[in-house]
């Protein structure tokens, strides 16, 4: 061992410097910006520890508040915070006896799924979490849920709706978005429902294109799913994938019109949807409906397409319109706090996801995830601002909520109306596009 | 037959927009025999620069190529000058690590500015079209489609009758001999550079008529314009011409009557087909 490590010395480590080289003066004017940097670095890093402090129990989350997915990051920070800093305000929760605060612990992983189970891990073995809340996306979700299934912590997710996240024998993850197949089911079900009005003929013809991921496929799932099961009320004339981030869809566009359906509908995400619906409004397409999944109302796509984003119709997992007390103190708080108006349904999840942890930590009355867990899969809150008002984590669907979602339109003004289910809607939809 | 020509007069209309794009590419492979990987950033930056402009001023994307050609020309000559310049006898591949770098610094200093939300713009024409007999023909993809002739004739009057296009010939043909007659090579290696630069930054000016951008908007159509330089014969100005409309139109052609799915696999078969065809070519 000794001549090994006289060895490396010798050959790898320059020597010392004569004690003239040395600056103390200098060194000592560094040491109070570095010592600045280091600390605000470090805080930088360990990210927004709100409220809480000594004695606390801790709950986190690897967020992407940097990289490609950084605004939805920030909707659900905002969510995550505002549902920890109303359990706060209140007096926190009780557990193991004595009244406790909520301290949420958020990293930043990027958008960045390679790094992001990672810090899952650093919550869990240095930061002592109880419990995890979900980052943004399906892939990010889809790359953290092996953590929490591991060490066994309760993991609430909020970020992805794919089925794929939720797998067999996993009681460690639960789900607040309903299944990406909701959102085609939903759709079908307005369609059937203005149908039984009288305001639909039957059959109608619907063309299908979707986006050839997770999530397009489970779209696609839900639509053929629905067409089998009312051959009297649906004919499928297309049925077709696309590549994500295409560069044109014009041709597909072509083919659309090529089959003369009554309905068109799509799953793609924002840039797809952009491009695609750009090229069915250049190609002079008219259907009774048209939908792009859950794309439509976002600020972003007024930006691109103007006007014409009027009348299209798309399945929300949440919009600021539900006529539930619960949705209507969230979007006051919101947007009291954080600005607003409150267009997307990303502050909204989150914010529910957070506080249905809570709920089943105070359940739990422990910070023992085992007790967190299994009162996370008996939880029923009757009051949640999700479709249907309830929150709940069914074991058949592996602990993933399967609330309807709910059908908005886009009106010319920049707004929307509910239009589906019947009980919340605002108005009748305007069939035409 | 009306989709048939639907579908054809998409796909040449895609394919100028993916010549137009590959100009440049083109351009700086044949004077510095440099596989530029920065061009993506380029091009995101185009269609940044443009937004913003946009944005800010709302100035109209076609008006804004007044301000996006001028600084294409001189980033791209700026960082031929500082960095592509000190490593010119270096191994091939130190300069496409470089390059690399460049996109990856420009991609992340545009996460840091905009975010990662798409961005577009909208203008009085953005959503036009005109008819022509019974087709419906993009009135923004027809403008980007003048647009690439006119960068093309442009790019060949400038390589054929200017003396600086003379220069980047020469230099092309053979860099000793060209220094040795007197031409400054390391001014025209700056010089192809920032056209090379100034070509992308102005396609990403024009495809913010009918794209959205986020900083890896340049990812995306980086493979394409090198499908399309590869096709087109790497320094051939209107071979690139004729391999993006051909690439355009075999894609569309594709979708339409296989499957949409495989459109983007026409590329990689192109590319690779181009590849394999030219070593059997040389070789």
């Amino acid at each position: 061992m000794v001549p090994l490590v006289r060895r490396r010395v010798d050959r790898g480590f320059a020597a010392p410097r004569a004690a003239s080289d040395f600056r103390p003066r200098r060194l000592r004017r560094l040491a109070a910006p570095v010592a600045a940097l280091t600390g605000a670095l470090t805080l930088g890093f360990l990210g927004g520890s709100c409220g809480g402090g000594e004695g606390a129990l801790r709950i986190g989350a690897a967020l992407p508040l940097s990289g490609k997915h950084a605004n939805v990051g920030g909707f659900f920070r905002n969510g995550y915070q505002l549902a920890v800093d109303e359990v706060n305000g209140a007096g926190g929760v009780m557990v193991d006896g004595v009244r406790q605060q909520i301290e949420l612990r958020v990293y930043d992983d990027k958008s960045d799924a390679s790094i992001s189970p990672s810090l899952l891990e650093r919550l869990i073995a240095v930061d002592g979490v109880a419990a995890l809340l979900s980052s943004y996306s399906t892939p990010l979700v889809q790359a953290q849920v092996i953590v929490p299934m591991r060490r066994g912590v309760p993991f609430v997710n909020a970020g992805g709706a794919s089925q794929t996240i939720f797998r067999e024998g996993n009681e460690w993850v639960f789900g607040v978005l309903s299944p990406v197949e909701s959102l085609a089911t939903t759709t079908l079900e307005w369609l059937a429902w203005e149908q039984a009005q009288g305001r639909l003929k039957r059959p109608l013809r619907v063309a299908l294109v979707w986006q050839n991921t997770d999530h397009g496929r489970e779209y696609r799932t839900g639509v053929t799913r629905m067409v089998e099961q009312n051959p009297d009320r649906f004919e499928l004339v297309l049925d077709e994938s696309f590549e994500h981030l295409s560069s044109d869809h014009t041709s597909l566009i072509v083919k659309v019109r090529s089959v003369e359906a009554d309905v068109f509908l799509s799953d793609a995400h924002e840039p797809d949807f952009l491009l695609q619906h750009r090229a069915y409004v250049e190609q002079g397409l008219f259907h009774l409906a048209v939908s792009y999944g859950a794309r439509g109302p976002e600020r972003s796509v007024r930006e691109g397409l103007g006007r014409r984003v009027a009348n299209l119709v798309s399945a929300q997992w949440w919009t600021r319109a539900l006529p539930y007390p619960r949705s209507r103190t969230f979007t006051e708080a919101y947007e009291d706090r954080f600005g607003g108006p409150v267009t997307e349904y990303y502050p909204a999840i989150a914010y529910e996801a957070a506080r249905g942890l809570i709920a089943g930590i105070e359940a739990a009355g422990s910070s023992d995830p085992a007790a967190i867990r299994d009162a996370l899969m008996a939880l029923d809150v009757d009051d949640s601002l999700l479709p249907g008002g309830r929150l709940h984590f069914p074991e058949e669907s592996r602990y993933q909520i399967r609330n309807q979602c709910v059908i908005v339109q886009n009106l010319e003004n920049g707004g929307v109306r509910i239009v589906y289910p019947p009980e919340a809607a605002e108005g009748p939809a305007y069939l035409g596009v | 037959m009306a989709d048939l020509l639907s579908v054809l007069v998409s796909g040449v209309l895609v394919g100028t927009v993916y010549a137009y794009m590959a100009y440049g590419l083109g351009l700086i492979y044949g004077v510095l025999r440099v596989v530029n990987l920065a061009h993506g950033a380029f091009l995101t930056l185009g269609v940044y620069v443009t937004w913003w402009l946009h944005a800010a001023f709302g100035l109209d994307p076609l008006v804004s190529l007044l301000v996006t050609v001028p600084l294409g020309f001189f980033l791209g000559a700026l960082v031929e000058r500082s960095l592509v310049f000190r490593l010119r006898d270096s191994p091939p591949v130190t300069t496409l690590l470089l390059l690399f770098g460049v996109w990856l610094i420009v991609r992340n200093v545009l996460y840091l500015i905009f975010g990662g939300a798409d961005r577009s713009l909208l203008t009085d024409y953005s959503l036009e079209s005109f008819a022509m007999g019974p087709l419906a023909v993009s009135l923004p993809r027809v403008i980007v489609a003048v647009f690439s002739l006119l960068g093309f004739l442009v790019l060949a009057l400038l390589l054929k009758k200017a003396w600086a296009g003379l220069a980047l010939r020469a230099v092309a043909g053979d860099r000793e001999a060209a220094s040795l007659s007197g031409i400054p090579v390391n001014r025209v290696w700056a010089v192809a550079f920032g056209i090379g630069s100034a070509l992308a930054m102005s396609a990403g000016s024009l495809m913010s008529l009918f794209y959205s951008v986020t900083p890896e908007f340049g990812a995306r159509f980086l493979l394409k314009s090198f499908c399309v330089v590869v096709l087109g014969g790497l320094t051939n100005m209107g071979g690139i011409l004729v391999a993006g409309v051909a690439l355009g139109v075999a894609e569309d052609l594709t979708a339409f009557y296989f499957h949409t799915g495989y459109r983007d696999v026409v590329s990689f078969i192109v590319l690779v087909l181009a590849l394999v065809l030219r070593r059997a070519d040389t070789g």
